[in-house]
């Protein structure tokens, strides 16, 4: 049979056709991505597809995501590619979703009502889906969550102090995401080291390009993470602020004026790593300059990335009452050794020691082990791969078991 | 002596004309002075009169500090920063120096041990310009964490160089030191961040005021909200403090909100322990002491990954104690607290200093 996923970014929307057989890992037989959707400015919105041995890529206006599903949709039938089951990743499920769904009325009803949760991500994966079902009415279609994998978070640890009848009024409480990583995590690393899942205690870095968090992970389990409400809070990220006083927003809307938002668009799209090196919000970018004169700011940066990273595996590893094992993930997580060395240098006291050459020698492709061999505690590089991860749980979805193995 | 602390709406002091000390409040309103003047009984005793001032910014940066008619003016610039605190500060300063202009009048302040915490723990995130305009965290209860390193270099003959200071009260909060020096701290640019107290939220996601504001909240509002009715106080939806969650019932809100608190100052102590690279001395710092030992107990269960083997069996009754056993590798201690001594001490010890310069 053949599942295809479709992974909505804010400008971008990628897709693969998976085959699964019986007993085997999926295979994916068609890939593609939209790139600059929705987005205006001098260069081209164009779309690409990977088929067998065949690439094709077209100029096209995409005006929005609709659009580039439904050319998606028209391209995969063109090919005649077999499509049985259709998964999607929806970023915000509030209180509503707690794992993957099957796709109906009542479904759709909740998924609406969740739109607010994530105004700029959840309505375009709902139009995505609605696409889907008018193009493929016979397929089944499912919705997966990237707040799903967190709902397991205990109340100490997800609610915030504020008056009870404003908590109940707004529905503020912590909701976290990355959670289709962190579920992927949680079900592969077990297999890798040969452990049971129960009782194991991960603490996993998912550090991305854009946004990164960490999750405080036992027995399969979320107990923590360090975004919020919305995806905020926590890390310092490519522009997002992380974590700071909440009175610091009252000042500047007091003192300086600031409309609120400006202040939102401050604190998510001019803060973080490009805030404070004022010229880049690309790690990359910025560990080039190191060393270099007159790069104080970026030193900065690089400075507060890995201490805000460290501070959260400290808390989890305290709130775990240790770690059996530390993960990094996502594109930073697995392409930047320096970050990793530098977040794992005087961890010894809760038995973090890395190996500097197997650090140095990572595949962004497969599992690393980078800890060193006296570590009591294994370090572990782990790529994901999101489109994967919606297809295995659509699978699971279907075999109406939460926690099958992969 | 004559010490001032402001806790809005309320100003404390605390008198001592010889006659033995009186812990004394009143609602900082137009007759505040009248309130204040009514508690000394005999002016002409007093030998010194403290301020205490919670916020110094970049302008304040010594913890214990003469006051005089030729820096009160840049004192008053702290204000914009924690209006309210420091503006009762200012007042009352300004009052007293008027009418006793001949006592030495003494500047306490409870930022200023922050004034060396590194770069990576003090910059928050933000577009630089504003770190520029001094928008940093600045920490706070300075005073009682000075004191706290200083009584546990004695305790330990110098031996403990990685020290995290937990202050457990009305507003709780933890430092970490290192040979004395703060490392990190939860207090941010405000006491709102950090850890929930008695009445104001701790670290929430900024989001959540963009949330209520877009319903027609006004900013003093929700001020209002985050710093007078959230905290212990929101959770439970009624007043309420640090002695309440330490005498807890079985009320279920009573017991979310000690939950959230003790989750909270576990998370910070594992955060500062990486900060440290490891754990030489936890300190429990509380006006509470006596209340605390199942508090601080339960707490401590969970750290044996920091090091921390609490010692079994009843525990002893004392200004120190110490509360794990001979093989754990770090030592806890609980010390009892008492705000107004600690104040009175590093007050007093300035002045003889002072007096030993002339």
């Amino acid at each position: 049979m053949n599942t295809l996923v479709f992974n909505c970014g804010s400008s971008s929307l990628s897709y693969k056709v998976f085959h699964i057989r019986p007993g085997e890992d999926p295979r994916v037989v068609a890939a593609g991505k939209s790139h600059r959707v929705g987005v205006t400015g001098s260069a081209p919105s164009f779309l690409e597809h990977r088929f067998g041995e065949q690439v094709h890529t077209e100029e096209t206006p995409l005006p929005d995501h609709k659009t580039a599903s439904g050319l998606i949709l028209k391209y995969l039938q063109s090919v005649q590619v077999q499509i049985d089951l259709v998964g999607h990743r929806f970023v915000h499920g509030g209180d509503l979703f707690h794992g993957p769904v099957f796709l109906d009325q009542g479904t759709l009803a909740k998924l609406r009502s969740c739109l607010p949760l994530a105004p700029i991500h959840n309505p375009v994966s709902l139009s995505v889906i609605q696409q889907a079902r008018e193009w493929l009415p016979n397929a089944r279609q499912y919705v997966t969550f990237d707040s799903a994998f967190h709902s397991t978070i205990p109340d100490y640890a997800y609610t915030y102090a504020l008056p009870r009848e404003i908590i109940h009024r707004f529905g503020f409480r912590k909701y976290g995401f990355h959670g289709l990583s962190y579920w992927y995590v949680s079900r592969r690393v077990p297999g890798f080291l040969n452990v049971p899942v129960e009782g194991l205690r991960i603490v996993a870095c998912h550090l991305g390009t854009g946004g990164s968090s960490v999750a405080a992970i036992k027995s399969g389990r979320s107990l923590d993470t360090s975004m919020g409400y919305s995806p905020l809070p926590g890390l310092v990220m490519s522009t997002r602020c992380g974590d700071i006083d909440p009175m610091l927003m009252l000042y500047l809307m007091a003192v300086y004026g600031v409309r609120p938002d400006d202040l939102m668009d401050m604190l998510n799209k001019k803060s973080g790593l490009l805030g404070i090196s004022g010229f880049s919000a690309d790690l990359t970018d910025i560990v080039k300059c190191l060393g270099e004169d007159g790069q104080e700011r970026s030193e900065l940066a690089f400075a507060m990335y890995v201490h805000r990273v460290r501070k959260y595996i400290g808390s989890y590893v305290a709130v775990l009452g240790g770690v059996d094992v530390l993960v990094f993930t996502d594109d930073i997580g697995v392409r930047n050794p320096l970050v990793r060395e530098k977040i794992c240098e005087g961890m010894e006291w809760c038995g973090i020691r890395m190996d500097a050459e197997r650090n140095r020698r990572v595949s962004p492709q497969v599992i690393s082990p980078i800890g060193d061999e006296s570590s009591p505690v294994p370090v572990l590089c782990v790529p994901t791969d999101e489109e994967l991860v919606i297809c295995l749980q659509g699978q699971e979805l279907l075999k109406g078991s939460p926690d099958a193995d992969i | 002596m004559l010490i001032f602390d402001p806790n809005p709406p309320y100003l404390l002091w605390c008198v001592d004309t010889g006659r033995g000390r009186r812990e004394q409040q009143c609602l900082f309103s137009a007759d505040w002075a009248q309130h204040v003047a009514q508690t000394i009984d005999d002016p002409s005793a007093l030998k010194w009169v403290g301020y205490l001032l919670h916020n110094g910014g970049d302008i304040v940066t010594s913890p214990v500090s003469a006051l005089g008619p030729g820096n009160l003016a840049d004192v008053m610039r702290t204000e914009k920063l924690l209006p309210e605190h420091n503006g009762i500060t200012c007042q009352v300063a300004e009052h007293w120096m008027g009418k006793y202009p001949a006592l030495p009048h003494v500047l306490l302040c409870d930022t200023a041990l922050f004034t060396t915490l590194p770069p990576e723990a003090s910059v928050y995130a933000i577009p630089y310009e504003l770190s520029k305009k001094g928008i940093r965290r600045f920490g706070g209860y300075g005073l009682c964490h000075q004191w706290a390193w200083e009584r546990i270099r004695r305790l330990t003959n110098g031996h403990a160089r990685r020290v995290v200071s937990v202050y457990l009260g009305d507003h709780t909060n933890l430092t970490a030191l290192r040979d004395g020096l703060p490392v990190e701290t939860t207090i941010g640019f405000s006491p709102v961040e950090g850890i929930i107290s008695a009445s104001a939220c701790g670290d929430i996601d900024p989001t959540v005021i963009f949330q209520m504001q877009s319903t027609g909240m006004s900013l003093d509002q929700i001020r209002s909200i985050l710093t007078s009715r959230s905290g212990i106080t929101g959770l439970l939806g009624r007043p309420a403090g640090m002695l309440d969650v330490l005498t807890v019932g079985q009320d279920p809100r009573m017991r979310l909100a000690k939950a959230v608190l003790q989750y909270d100052v576990v998370k910070a102590i594992g955060a500062f322990t990486a900060v440290l690279g490891g754990l030489d001395v936890l300190v429990f710092v509380t006006p509470y002491a006596r209340q605390c030992m199942s508090f601080v107990t339960e707490v401590c269960q969970g750290l044996a990954c920091v090091g921390i083997r609490i010692r079994t069996g009843p525990v002893a009754q004392g200004a120190s104690v110490e509360l794990t056993d001979a093989i754990s590798f770090a030592k806890v201690f609980c010390l009892g607290y008492n705000r107004w001594d600690v104040l009175e001490e590093q007050a007093g010890a300035f002045l003889k200093e002072k007096g030993n310069r002339k």
